[in-house]
């Protein structure tokens, strides 16, 4: 995903001379090229993301589109009070870039694990938060935050992950079978577990639907009511519970009707010190497609 | 003082002591009228302030191009808003309704409050990296405006005043102008006591920067650094705490009381006096 973040922004910033991609020392092997191609539109910061991100709202306020690229925690809890007060209070157009989301850096233990982050950052008003499912999402996405200029949150995985085109998003047009038993709803990557449920699922004779949503911040009300209206829901994220993905849906589920059945799949928590692969750790958080067959059936029972 | 052509044979330090002498009385006021807290904080960089503004003003009606300023100082905004409301530039009703309910005029410094307020500040230790994106961005655009930021001593403390002024000095940001309203005291004790800042001249020199000790109280030498500068520099403004009103002056206790009903009458007298 990194990668197709990277080539698209490179194409949009050869047409548009005010995106600047800063980086907190981070990009080895994946931000050459774009070095290389507009040293202008490039800027290595170091390692310094509080100042880097009041840096990219200064930017911005003299009409740059800043992308500040780095990993993980580094570019969202360590500087959570620049993205609240210098960008998205004073309402700039800085793009927060964070790789790894959830598990993606699994060996290298907790502090890369990136896993509470939309917990942290929904609470904050008028942040945009996008979370694309593959490298096609993500290329689309990244040109769509390219043709705006507005404090937005971009959360990738790594690279290497899979096409997911076989499902619907939330943001297009929805595909609802109406004899299908439910919906499992979710955000980033994870979504190759729920393709790989559902076919466990279907050998097993269970038919369910996949939806993801991206665009955690406009969240069609159409759309999520109709898959409200469907049947039971189980959302899936790479991250936490607590104030996360499935807790929004539960909020907007709220909010629009009082029949629902919302089930919630992600970190209970972070309860042990083990690290491991991103398959590892997936599974032993039990957020992968065995946990979710698990969790699916025992809603529908 | 709004929209005044400041001509060639203006004194301009003497406008300056005029508008800070007037905004002085206007931010005692704000201050006693809303009960909040640091006046003393406001008296010690209200000076620098005052120059600031009359710089611009001047500036403008030469069609030269402006500083723009970055308060990161955030708690000093009645410093900010007295200027404003003595250059004419916001409205009586703003300083009327300091800290009401409702009010863009709140305790800390508000973007929306006016133009020349670049960043809404409050929190300290980021005024500084913002102005070093301004300065950054407005190197690569070519432009010729010099960015300031006023800062506080104790803001120091911040981790991220040091990691911009690396990269300040890294990027040769000759835009950037930095003034320190050292007045040596900080929320709960003298700055010294507290976390050593000293030998502060030797450090931001350490870090690249071009150094200079002012009387940041004395409008001649405030004008006067403002005009020779080429950064990325560091103005340390030897200022007191509170500076105007001798019952303030290098007080901790000022940072947080505001001045009674007769508090307020003698403050104002002694500032009166001194322009007699």
């Amino acid at each position: 995903m990194r990668n197709a973040f990277v080539s698209e922004l490179l194409v949009q910033a050869r047409k548009d001379e005010r995106i600047i991609l800063l980086t907190g020392d981070l990009g080895y092997s994946v931000l050459e090229e774009f070095k290389q191609a507009l040293p202008k539109q490039f800027i290595n910061l170091g390692i310094n993301e509080q100042s880097s991100i009041s840096i990219a709202a200064g930017m911005a306020k003299q009409g740059f589109k800043p992308f500040y690229y780095s990993i993980g925690n580094f570019p969202t809890f360590r500087c959570l009070e620049q993205i609240r007060n210098d960008v998205c209070f004073m309402d700039l157009g800085v793009c927060i870039v964070a790789l790894g989301a959830g598990f993606a850096y699994g060996t290298s233990g907790y502090s890369h694990h990136l896993v509470e982050d939309l917990s942290a950052l929904r609470p904050i008003s008028n942040l945009r938060i996008f979370s694309p499912f593959d490298p096609s999402d993500t290329k689309e996405i990244t040109a769509n935050i390219c043709e705006s200029s507005r404090p937005t949150y971009l959360r990738l995985g790594r690279g290497g992950e899979s096409k997911l085109s076989n499902h619907s998003p939330i943001e297009k047009s929805l595909n609802l079978n109406q004899n299908y038993s439910g919906t499992i709803l979710f955000t980033g990557n994870i979504g190759a577990e729920a393709y790989e449920a559902r076919d466990k699922l279907a050998n097993l004779g269970v038919k369910v639907q996949i939806a993801s949503i991206s665009n955690l911040s406009e969240i069609s009300t159409e759309n999520l009511e109709r898959i409200l209206k469907l049947g039971p829901v189980l959302t899936l994220e790479e991250h936490v519970l607590a104030g996360g993905f499935g807790s929004l849906i539960l909020e907007k589920a709220n909010e629009l009707t009082t029949n629902y059945r919302i089930d919630r799949v992600g970190i209970m928590g972070i309860i042990s010190h083990v690290a491991g692969s991103q398959e590892f750790l997936k599974r032993n958080y039990e957020i992968n497609a065995d946990a979710i067959v698990k969790k699916y059936l025992n809603v529908i029972k | 003082m709004k929209g005044e052509k400041l001509s060639v044979g203006t004194n301009l330090t003497l406008e300056a002591e005029k508008l800070a002498n007037k905004s002085r009385l206007v931010a005692l006021r704000m201050v006693n009228k809303s009960k909040t807290s640091h006046i003393g904080s406001a008296l010690s960089v209200i000076d620098i302030v005052s120059c600031l503004y009359v710089s611009n003003i001047y500036s403008d009606s030469k069609g030269n191009d402006r500083m723009r300023i970055v308060f990161s100082k955030g708690h000093a905004a009645t410093a900010v808003y007295a200027v404003l409301s003595a250059a004419d530039l916001i409205s009586e009703e703003m300083i009327e309704n300091y800290c009401n309910d409702g009010s863009q005029t709140y305790g800390h410094i508000n973007h929306l409050v006016h133009e020349s307020i670049e960043l809404s500040t409050g929190s300290l230790g980021h005024g500084l990296p913002f102005g070093v994106g301004m300065a950054l961005a407005s190197a690569r655009l070519n432009r010729t405006e010099k960015i300031v930021v006023v800062m506080s001593d104790g803001e120091c403390n911040e981790g991220t005043t040091w990691e911009s002024a690396l990269i300040a000095s890294h990027h040769d940001l000759s835009n950037l102008i930095v003034i320190i309203d050292r007045n040596n005291i900080q929320s709960f004790g003298m700055t010294e006591e507290v976390l050593r800042l000293n030998p502060f001249v030797e450090k931001w020199n350490s870090f690249g920067w071009k150094t200079k000790v002012m009387n940041g109280n004395a409008c001649d030498e405030i004008m006067s650094n403002l005009n020779q500068v080429s950064g990325p520099t560091c103005l340390i403004a030897e200022t007191t705490k509170g500076k105007g009103v001798s019952f303030m002056e290098n007080q901790l206790a000022w940072h947080y009381k505001s001045p009674s009903d007769e508090e307020l009458i003698l403050a104002s007298n002694e500032i009166t006096g001194q322009n007699a």
